[in-house]
């Protein structure tokens, strides 16, 4: 069966719909409830280790496992967790995880003795690759961050028991990313996990006096409070400072980008922005500060993945508020502490849909990356060209599909080959969700657009507009058109949309 | 694009004259999207000795594959009395960029050797004479010194640019940003390429990200009288280009230019004058050229 982008869903992967377009629609009109419990009396909730735990949450083989990642590459817990069912003998277990960072390659012994026998959740690095190369029965369910929120209140996906992992807790459980000896800031997606899970386990090296001071996640939702000795490594400090970036194409698209959304009339006094990770992340957060400093717009918020370009902004009264769905590095922990106007923003808060508004929906302009793109603007951004999972895609689509405005933003080429392709080896975020493709040898607008294309035409008639099809053309006279990889029957990945439906399967790369 | 490529590009601005490794594939397929008005292909100093015939092949092929539009090319050979620089010469203008950067440029003799080794080059691929220029790089002492044979020594010359840092190293100085110990031989240059009626480039600035230092450092030349800068970082082309802007005033009188030539083409009259003097083709053609930077900088508008 064809979705509506055209990519072949295979009837073999029962239950799973078809991506029927940006506007979502869930299929039932009532949220699966969590489970009930009672706390009273009161217990002690306390446990030494996890072995433990795991024994008292009464895990089993088959069972579903979810962690989450606000420690990114810097996590050290999901190994501990690991060892720990393995050595109580459980097995063949579902592991959920927000998503796995290039530091996560340790954990392929656990898929390689069963310990793992499937996974649902964002993926990257090592891992994407090992997966790719089939060594899973079932593919691996890929969903964005709302597509796993849909997941769990519809009951799709039920999760048996959540590990999560913050910097400090008091005995009850009451905790945050903020506290403690390894802060790491919001716990954005944390405190959506414990809601819906049938038990929660908050996992710390730092237990504080109850009750604790700032609390992220209430004690209503946690079972159990696990203390181990490293959480994982601290994070890190702002990698490049803002204004010294080096890279020209970077810097250029990043200046097209900045002209051509305020052509659009979307950058603008009191404008709301966000912008995704990378480089080109660096060069646009850099590019948009000097120009809101010439021209004095001030934004109204900032929101997603926070980083120290965001937090300095808010300082120099840039920006009037900062939501924080997950902090990227040491200043934006800080800021987070420190600053009443940065706030932490739950995951559902930022981007569910199936509520009464969230922030995404509020925003005006949002820059993301991708790796491919094709003529019909569907993105993809977790694979490399040549077939294999690199990259985690976060909460790409989400945004898109929600913004009011979104662009692309990403180099005509990479290492000789052309960003824009006929065909897209993967679609994460479909094409109806994206408005407009930046590179440094032009812009493309979705003709889906025609009014923004009039009136970008109208206010900047300098910058150089092409219609995607033709910059593809003009790119791939240099370089080439890309002979297309061949693929074997097996699936090994499917990516899910906000709704739950599917947007496209990945099937393994013949070698 | 292989044809129109024989016949001379000119009456260009030189502002922007952006530096690029000529070994750097990279580097090079992208260059074009920046908006500099000449690019320098550097097979010089950028390239290792072992590299030399490589970094050639893929210029060559460089040169092959992309059209320029209005953008000029000039390849920065090595040094003519290297074993690499006739080398460079014999592979590369048969591709047709627009013309050599000579480094090195010491004596009138070794322009002239030059010079008749590009006429029969020339000869041989049936293009007009003097189809591929000449930038003179002064760089060193003797240079300075023997600039005004220098710059008489061939028709092919169309610019003279002053290189700061071999300069200071031929002298044994440091290269401060205060730019003293360069006062002398940057005037000799400047003047001497006004004397001959030719461009005058200034020296690089090579901190790429002290863009105040870049426009400090750029403003002055402008004020010495240079009309254009060679730079090492397409983040310097938009500071330079805006400080060699054009001046209200400027824009002013090229416009008037225009439409005194307007008018005489409208009324059939072959002479123009202006404010009783002489307008001549050359002084229309850089009106345009001056309405056109005023237009690319968004000085005025398009239809102005």
């Amino acid at each position: 069966m064809k979705n509506i982008l055209g990519r072949e869903i295979p009837e073999s992967l029962h239950n799973f719909k078809p991506y029927r377009g940006r506007k979502v629609r869930p299929n039932l009109d009532q949220q699966v409830s969590p489970p009930l419990k009672t706390g009273w009396p009161a217990k002690n909730k306390v446990v030494k280790s996890l072995r433990e735990v795991i024994k008292l949450t009464g895990l089993k083989d088959g069972m579903t496992v979810a962690t989450h990642h606000h420690l990114q590459d810097r996590d050290q817990i999901l190994i501990q967790i690991l060892e720990a069912i393995k050595q109580e003998g459980i097995r063949n277990i579902t592991l959920a995880p927000t998503g796995l960072f290039p530091c996560h390659r340790i954990i392929i012994p656990y898929i390689q003795d069963g310990t793992i026998g499937h996974i649902e959740g964002d993926i990257s690095g090592e891992v994407g690759r090992f997966i790719c190369e089939g060594n899973l029965s079932k593919p691996v369910i890929i969903r964005s961050h709302t597509a796993r929120l849909f997941a769990r209140f519809t009951g799709k996906q039920p999760v048996d028991v959540a590990f999560l992992a913050v910097s400090a807790s008091d005995r009850c459980g009451n905790s945050n990313g903020i506290s403690g000896a390894n802060p790491f800031g919001s716990m954005g997606y944390a405190i959506t996990e414990a809601r819906y899970a049938k038990q929660v386990v908050v996992v710390t090296n730092t237990i504080l006096p109850y009750p604790l001071q700032q609390i992220s996640l209430s004690q209503e939702f946690v079972d159990w409070v696990v203390e181990v000795e490293q959480i994982g490594k601290p994070i890190r400090k702002m990698p490049v400072r803002i204004g010294m970036v080096s890279n020209p194409i970077g810097y250029l698209i990043a200046r097209y980008a900045i002209r051509f959304g305020q052509a659009a009339g979307f950058i603008k006094k009191g404008f709301s922005f966000q912008i995704g990770s990378g480089a080109l992340g660096a060069e646009i957060g850099r590019a948009l500060l000097n120009t809101m400093k010439e021209q004095e717009l001030n934004a109204s918020f900032i929101s997603g993945g926070i980083t120290g370009a965001h937090v300095e902004m808010l300082k120099e009264g840039w920006t009037n508020m900062l939501l924080d769905v997950e902090s990227m590095d040491a200043e934006a922990v800080e800021s987070l502490l420190i600053n009443n106007n940065h706030q932490e923003i739950s995951a559902t808060t930022y981007a569910n849909p199936f509520t009464q508004g969230c922030v995404v929906n509020e925003l005006d302009i949002v820059f993301l990356g991708a790796t491919e793109i094709d003529t019909d603007f569907n993105v993809n951004v977790s694979t490399e060209s040549n077939g294999l999972i690199k990259n985690t895609v976060g909460g790409h689509s989400d945004v898109a599909g929600s913004a009011k405005f979104s662009v692309i933003l990403a180099p005509a080429f990479r290492n000789r080959i052309s960003t824009i392709k006929n065909e897209v080896i993967a679609v994460n975020t479909p094409g109806d969700c994206v408005d407009a493709l930046v590179t440094e040898y032009g812009i493309c607008i979705n003709p889906k657009k025609e009014d923004i294309l009039e009136k970008v035409v109208e206010n900047d008639p300098k910058l150089p507009i092409i219609p995607i099809e033709e910059l593809m053309n003009k790119i791939q006279k240099l370089t080439g058109t890309p002979k297309p990889l061949e693929f074997d029957e097996k699936i090994v990945a499917v990516w899910e949309y906000a709704d739950g439906t599917v947007l496209d399967v990945l099937r393994k790369v013949k070698i | 694009m292989k044809e129109n490529r024989k016949i001379k590009k000119r009456n260009l601005f030189r502002r922007s004259l952006l530096y690029v490794p000529g070994n750097m594939p990279r580097m090079l397929h992208s260059i074009l999207s920046f908006d500099m008005d000449t690019i320098i292909i550097d097979l010089g100093d950028a390239v290792r000795p072992e590299n030399k015939l490589a970094a050639r092949i893929l210029v060559r092929n460089f040169l092959k594959t992309y059209d320029f539009g209005d953008v000029e090319v000039f390849i920065r050979i090595n040094q003519i009395d290297s074993p690499y620089g006739f080398e460079d010469l014999k592979m590369l203008l048969p591709e047709m960029p627009d013309g050599i950067r000579l480094p090195r440029s010491t004596h009138m003799s070794l322009i002239k050797e030059v010079d008749m080794y590009i006429s029969q080059i020339e000869d041989e691929l049936e293009v007009e004479d003097g189809r591929f220029s000449i930038i003179a790089s002064i760089d060193t002492a003797i240079g300075v010194l023997n600039v005004q044979q220098i710059a008489q020594s061939s028709s092919r010359i169309c610019a003279l640019a002053f290189d700061a840092e071999h300069y200071t190293l031929d002298l044994g100085i440091e290269r401060t940003k205060e730019n003293e110990s360069l006062l002398f031989a940057r005037m000799q240059v400047l003047l001497t390429a006004k004397a001959m009626n030719i461009d005058a480039i200034d020296t690089i600035f090579s901190d790429v990200y002290d863009e105040e230092g870049l426009i400090q450092e750029t403003r002055h030349a402008k004020s010495l009288g240079f009309t254009g800068k060679s730079l090492i970082s397409p983040r310097q082309i938009i500071p330079v280009h805006n400080v060699f802007a054009p001046t209200k005033k400027e824009i002013e009188f090229a416009q008037r230019i225009i439409s005194a030539a307007e008018q005489a083409r409208k009324r059939r009259i072959g002479v123009i004058s202006l404010d009783g003097k002489l307008v001549d083709s050359p002084a229309i053609s850089r009106a345009e050229l001056t309405l056109k930077m005023a237009r690319d900088l968004g000085l005025v508008m398009e239809n102005e």
